[in-house]
């Protein structure tokens, strides 16, 4: 940044420095060692509770994940996404805290797009595998994503999975989250080697319902994602939806206690100010059609 | 009565070889000793009667207490050994005021009965090197006990020593007690009204007392589903006299 | 005879993995304590665990640095939410049938409704041994009542006998989220809600357990017609279940304890009725 927007840029609005800020952690630690209850509490993180799996089968890869996010015991996202994009020949599925697991999949997205411009070579799985590994070690588990990751490349379909402090496995199927031991229990019982897609698909889908069904923390829908040797993508969103509420609610007699007439609500004072930022507003302008011939 | 004595009147929990428990009945006998007191049910409410012997003209009248109030629903006339009685009757009141705690409602009559003669037959309690304090004798009172429920509307109840209870529709206990039943078993009815009844309860002691009865050597209570248990004030007592 | 020699202190533990983030096990605990009624606002809960840790809220999985001391825990959350809403001359009360502990499901069928009499049913969420203690001591002393009073026990008489019940416990409670729903001598609608260690009151409308948070909002709005300018309506028993399924459906969607199964007792003098309404299973 030269020296001449520096001056007029105030520091609060400025762009982040990059990395993380670790300014408060010495204030948080000591808010948290005087016990002090109430108000002082540290703030809570979304969590993924989550069942997330990947295999490979005769033609590629099949991901696969529920949809449900919580925060403590209450769902906070019903139909959240948890298969992330990694690269077109690679996607990544992820558990844990949330924000970690969508920040650290698109950070290293974008150091392989940049390593893809670079080399001008597809991005190998196990590239992606070594920068999450390395970011995730860093910082000693703190940083809370639980990933299985999976693609296809020159070397053929791969599945990884990466555990929060940084150790990872190649396998050939594999599960993670909260869920990991209902859906492992449909994998280890039905998996086989050279699977077909829709032998992979059907399977996977399976082990992401046993997780939906038996594990409180995996609810909703199940996402798929297919990646094939050939290099096209399936994304399936809610590819299986087993938990429609609609049914239930249709069969319920609505009490028209539910209606909320105009005037429900008391109004205690009425008084409408213009909205006026600081700068220019559309007051100040003069508004023009705009030409679209 | 028992003209041959022998080694089978002495403990209390030794039947003797004909089957009887002689403290008991001794202690039984011991009412037949005491003032007599009266207890009448109708269909509006129950009403106890006692006779108080002054012995002495120097006596204070009002500091005889035969008649005692368990809960504000249910009260004791009794007969025998008076300081026996006083024990009884705190162990009723407290089983009432527990009733009241943990249920949140006033103690049933035959309920509270039940809990007082509960405690008359633990007489002879106890293994030796007990700690706790046992009652070495049966008590030497008998209570009647008269209250008004949800269950069972008005109701009397007699107690022994013996630890028995049974219901009555009106019944007479102590010194007077023969010609005082037989009495109330020929002018009893079921359809009393409460007035009819004190009268009946008073005019039966008249009968039975050796004194001329008079407001203080009697005492009148009555309890009734809307007012309870109310003990009778001297007026009260001398309106219903002066009925007779 | 000697004392076999003491390990020194300084000895390693060993570390204790776990598949979960270590917060996830706090919180598998449930709530770690019990939410007591307080007539002062600050210090909302009494401390009732037995396995408090340093750091528990700290990002772990299930690694740590710092040496700490493994507890027994007698307590345990098994979930659940019930409700109960009074009405002129009826209750309904309802809880729904998921059992779980952490984040296993252990039953999608066990009742947390209980009938102690013709006219009186007890709800409870929380943990389940204790719920079946308690139960069964009510039970004990209601038929000791029968037979003692040779009559079934009041509402009221329940009610105060629950609160006593609780309150012997003080110092190591039941805990147990109850709610007691009947209809009183008088015929009327009655519902009480308690807390764990025997404060209870009165009330038109309780909900307790893991998903009360979602349903007590709607039903001060809906039953007790809070926050409304609209006119208020007296509502009827079978209108009362529908918004209860409701109730219990849009807490199924956002509490992961609550789900698989609504039960529901409506009581009036005659007795109880008995019903079921499906809930989501995820």
């Amino acid at each position: 940044m030269s020296e001449f927007t520096a001056s007029e840029t105030p520091e609060s609005i400025a762009p982040p420095p990059a990395g993380f800020s670790f300014e408060n952690v010495k204030r948080n630690a000591a808010i948290s060692a005087s016990g002090t209850t109430g108000a002082y509490t540290q703030a809570k993180a979304m969590k993924t509770g989550t069942t997330i799996v990947g295999t490979i089968f005769k033609g590629g890869v099949v991901l696969g994940a529920d949809t449900r996010a919580t925060g403590d015991t209450t769902v906070c996202d019903k139909n959240c996404e948890k298969i992330h994009y990694m690269a077109p020949n690679i996607y990544c599925c992820g558990a844990g805290t949330a924000a970690d697991t969508e920040k650290t999949t698109e950070l290293i997205a974008s150091q392989l797009e940049l390593l893809r411009m670079s080399t001008k070579t597809q991005s190998r799985i196990v590239t992606a595998c070594t920068l999450l590994k390395r970011m995730l070690f860093r910082y000693q588990g703190h940083v809370s994503a639980a990933l299985v990751l999976g693609g296809c490349d020159i070397n053929g379909p791969h599945v990884y999975q990466i555990y929060p402090h940084g150790s990872t496995g190649k396998l050939p199927y594999t599960t993670m989250g909260s869920g990991s031991l209902a859906a492992m229990s449909v994998f280890e019982s039905e998996w086989k080697e050279d699977m077909t897609e829709d032998e992979a698909k059907g399977l996977v889908e399976r082990a992401i319902t046993a997780g939906i069904f038996n594990d409180l923390g995996s609810g909703s829908n199940c996402d798929t994602c297919v990646i094939r040797m050939d290099g096209s993508i399936q994304m399936n969103r809610g590819a299986l939806k087993e938990n429609p509420v609609e049914p239930l609610r249709d069969a319920i007699k609505r009490s028209d206690r539910f209606n909320f007439p105009r005037g429900t609500t008391a109004v205690l004072s009425t008084e409408f100010v213009a909205h006026k930022t600081k700068g220019l507003s559309l007051d100040d302008v003069d508004v023009v059609t705009m030409d679209t011939n | 009565m028992y003209l041959t004595r022998s080694e089978y009147d002495r403990g209390v929990s030794t039947f003797s070889p004909e089957g009887r428990l002689f403290q008991v009945e001794y202690a039984i006998e011991a009412i037949k000793l005491g003032s007599t007191a009266i207890g009448i049910t109708c269909p509006s409410g129950v009403v106890l009667a006692v006779e108080k012997r002054l012995s002495s003209k120097l006596l204070v009248g009002e500091s005889v207490e035969k008649i005692m109030e368990v809960d504000s629903h249910i009260g004791a006339a009794m007969s025998g050994l008076v300081a026996d009685a006083r024990t009884l009757v705190d162990h009723a009141r407290v089983e009432a005021q527990n009733h009241r705690f943990t249920y949140d409602e006033a103690i049933g009559v035959e309920a509270l009965t039940q809990g007082v003669c509960d405690l008359a037959l633990s007489f002879g309690e106890g293994d030796e090197g007990d700690k706790k304090k046992r009652m070495s004798r049966p008590f030497g009172v008998a209570l009647l006990l008269a209250g008004w429920d949800d269950l069972a509307g008005p109701q009397l109840f007699f107690s022994d020593p013996s630890g028995t209870f049974v219901k009555y529709k009106a019944k007479a206990i102590g010194a007077g007690s023969e010609g005082a039943q037989s009495n109330l078993s020929e002018s009893y009815s079921s359809t009393l009204t409460l007035q009819e009844a004190e009268d009946l309860a008073l005019s039966t002691l008249k009968q039975v007392m050796e004194e001329k009865i008079n407001v203080d050597n009697v005492e009148l209570a009555t309890v009734t589903k809307d007012s309870g248990f109310k003990i009778k004030k001297k007026e009260e007592v001398k309106a219903v006299l002066e009925r007779l | 005879m000697t004392s076999l020699p003491l390990p020194p202190h300084s000895s390693p533990r060993p570390l204790l993995t776990s598949p979960l983030p270590r917060s996830a096990l706090t919180h598998a605990n449930g709530i770690q304590r019990l939410p007591i009624h307080h007539s002062e606002p600050h210090s909302m809960a009494v401390p009732a665990s037995f396995d408090q840790q340093p750091g528990a809220d700290s990002i772990d999985h299930g690694v740590t640095e710092a040496p700490y001391e493994r507890r027994f825990s007698p307590y345990d959350f098994n979930g659940g939410t019930t409700l109960a809403i009074s009405g002129p001359d009826f209750a309904v009360v309802a809880g729904d049938t998921r059992m779980s502990t952490g984040y296993e499901i252990l039953s999608r069928d066990v009742s947390k409704l209980h009938p102690l009499t013709d006219h009186c049913v007890l709800a409870s969420a929380g943990c389940k041994t204790d719920v079946d203690q308690l139960r069964s001591v009510l039970d004990i002393r209601s038929d000791m009542y029968r037979h003692n009073h040779q009559k079934d026990m009041k509402v009221t008489s329940v009610a105060q006998m629950l609160g006593n019940t609780l309150y012997g416990r003080r110092f190591f409670p039941y805990y147990s989220f109850n709610v007691l729903a009947g209809v009183d001598a008088e015929g009327k609608g009655a519902v009480y809600s308690y807390d764990a260690i025997g404060s209870f009151e009165r009330t038109h409308f309780s909900a307790s357990g893991s998903g009360q948070s979602f349903v007590v909002p709607l039903l001060d709005n809906v039953i007790v017609h809070k926050n409304r300018q609209d006119e208020k309506r007296e509502l009827g028993a079978e209108e009362v279940v529908e918004i209860v399924k409701d109730a219990f459906v849009t807490a199924g969607e956002r509490d992961i304890y609550t789900g698989d199964k609504l039960e529901i007792m409506v009581i009036t003098k005659d007795g109880i009725q008995k019903s079921t309404f499906p809930l989501k299973a995820d």
